[in-house]
């Protein structure tokens, strides 16, 4: 299972994206973004991938109050200024949803294409009712528990919010969350190694 | 008067192919080089549904180009209004305009190409109905400095009198330029002056700084094969010489006369004759070597801008 940073509960847009840099840092599978006003999701997430070079960039979007090829439209947008991380998770009835994955993946409605096609070669497009999302404790304990039900039970990729450091997150639960047999000795050994001081 | 530069489309021509996610790229970049040598502001244009690519959603491209710089205005021109939900562009642009202090233009236009209506589920004839009920949301809400672009002396009129801003065509003489800027002007002071500052008028100008005879002819080329884009897209404007749908080569003729292309000096005494707040230098064309395009965005930058300062 991989786990995604959750950005949403922060306000404030330099916060989000001060955490999505340090999460791209660390190597964080994805953030998620977005939820705010329709229309704004897109550019937030546009916003990022500027900022950062390897995280996914997934966007929560609400699908219900534009056309799915304007929405489409944005996606592709974004997934060549993130070089090809566009992740977009729509909130939206199915048809809507379906539609807009039929525009990225080629094909046309009503005679009209996606142009310019996505850089990806497809894109996945996620229905937001399906997409699993939980809120941490920053309790290890207890988040340990968390993790290990959600990937025991199959969930393959899952977002979390965190309100510790996201160095934690990553040393002891990104690790965790992608085998049935994480070491948990090498977490708590790397949590005392002495602190690195190597300078030029 | 500020001098800013545009247009920036984003496509993949069958002139001059080249990768989309390259273009996206080099927008970053361009960004932070108009920012380092003190363009005012950076301009990008839409289109939707043409084989080219043409840039279907300017508010992420926006929030890329703000994101990576400090000082720079990106603008929008233009965005087609009634191929959108106006509550989400203007939640969108004042979302822009918060998170980058005011740095966001939002400029707006009606779309003319029947396809990109279609595509969208929309009728080409309710476009008049659907932009006047989106700018009156606009200039009501007011999410950042707005600005419509105009083809006609009708839409200058819709402009003024709500007290909004003029973006003009780079393909119009300075006849047809003066006759907008004086319609608009006319509406705004006819409706009783709206928001008690005139409106600004940005004008779009297809120009390049060349030295040689032979740089000024193939920068006046460039010009020309840059309008071979809107005469796919079916692209003209009633009573202004301009007319891609019927007459290309006329129109092209028509483009190049108004096209300036020289030194410094000569291109700063002819923007000066415009009674305009900001001038867009109309550089983004198609075939420019992208060595060609960065050093004119220096040369308007530590030329052009300085001379323009106190016109």
């Amino acid at each position: 299972m991989r786990i995604g940073l959750d950005l949403r509960k922060s306000s404030d847009p330099a916060e989000r994206e001060a955490l999505a840099r340090k999460a791209d840092s660390l190597g964080v599978w994805a953030v998620l973004v977005g939820g705010g006003p329709s229309g704004t999701e897109v550019s937030e997430a546009a916003s990022i991938a500027v900022a950062t070079n390897n995280v996914h960039l997934a966007v929560w979007v609400d699908g219900s109050s534009e056309h799915p090829l304007t929405l489409a439209e944005e996606i592709s947008i974004l997934d060549h200024l993130s070089a090809r991380r566009a992740l977009p998770v729509i909130a939206a009835e199915p048809q809507i949803i379906t539609r807009v994955q039929q525009f990225l993946d080629g094909y046309s409605h009503d005679g009209f294409h996606l142009v310019p096609p996505p850089a990806q070669t497809i894109v996945p497009v996620w229905d937001a009712s399906e997409v699993s999302v939980v809120e941490l404790t920053g309790d290890l304990v207890k988040d340990r528990v968390t993790i290990d039900t959600e990937r025991d039970s199959g969930t393959t990729h899952l977002f979390v919010s965190w309100p510790g450091n996201i160095e934690t997150m990553v040393r002891h639960l990104s690790t965790r969350a992608l085998v049935n047999d994480f070491p948990q000795l090498v977490a708590d050994l790397a949590d005392a190694l002495p602190e690195n001081n190597w300078s030029q | 008067m500020k001098i800013g530069i545009g247009l920036w489309c984003l496509q993949s021509t069958a002139t001059s192919p080249r990768s989309f996610t390259q273009n996206y790229g080099d927008l970053i970049e361009d960004s932070v080089l108009a920012e380092q040598v003190g363009v005012h502001s950076l301009w990008l244009s839409e289109h939707h549904v043409y084989y080219d690519g043409y840039c279907p959603a300017l508010i992420p491209a926006a929030a890329a180009a703000l994101s990576a710089t400090s000082t720079l205005e990106i603008g929008t021109g233009v965005l087609l209004l009634p191929l959108a939900s106006a509550d989400r562009v203007s939640s969108a642009a004042q979302n822009l305009t918060e998170r980058f202090n005011g740095r966001f233009h939002l400029g707006v236009g009606m779309g003319y190409r029947p396809n990109e209506f279609a595509a969208k589920g929309f009728d080409i004839s309710d476009r008049v109905k659907r932009m006047n009920t989106g700018l009156d949301l606009l200039a009501q809400e007011r999410p950042s400095p707005l600005w419509v672009g105009v083809t006609s002396e009708i839409a200058a009129r819709r402009a003024g009198r709500r007290g909004l801003g003029l973006f003009i065509s780079g393909a119009f003489s300075s006849t047809v330029v003066n006759s907008l800027i004086e319609a608009h002007r006319e509406a705004w002071e006819g409706a009783g002056s709206p928001g008690g500052e005139r409106p600004a008028v940005g004008l779009l100008r297809n120009l390049w700084l060349a030295d040689t005879p032979a740089e000024r002819r193939q920068a006046l080329d460039w010009v020309r094969s840059s309008y071979l884009v809107y005469a796919g897209l079916g692209w003209g404007a009633d009573s202004t010489g301009v007319d891609f749908t019927a007459q290309v080569e006329a129109s092209m003729d028509e483009v190049e006369a108004s096209a300036i292309v020289g030194d410094a000096d000569e291109i700063a005494e002819n923007l000066a004759s415009y009674d305009v707040d900001l001038v867009v230098c109309r550089i983004g064309y198609d075939q420019p070597p992208r060595s060609a395009l960065t050093e004119v965005i220096e040369r308007i930058g530590t030329e052009l801008v300085p001379r323009m300062a106190s016109a």
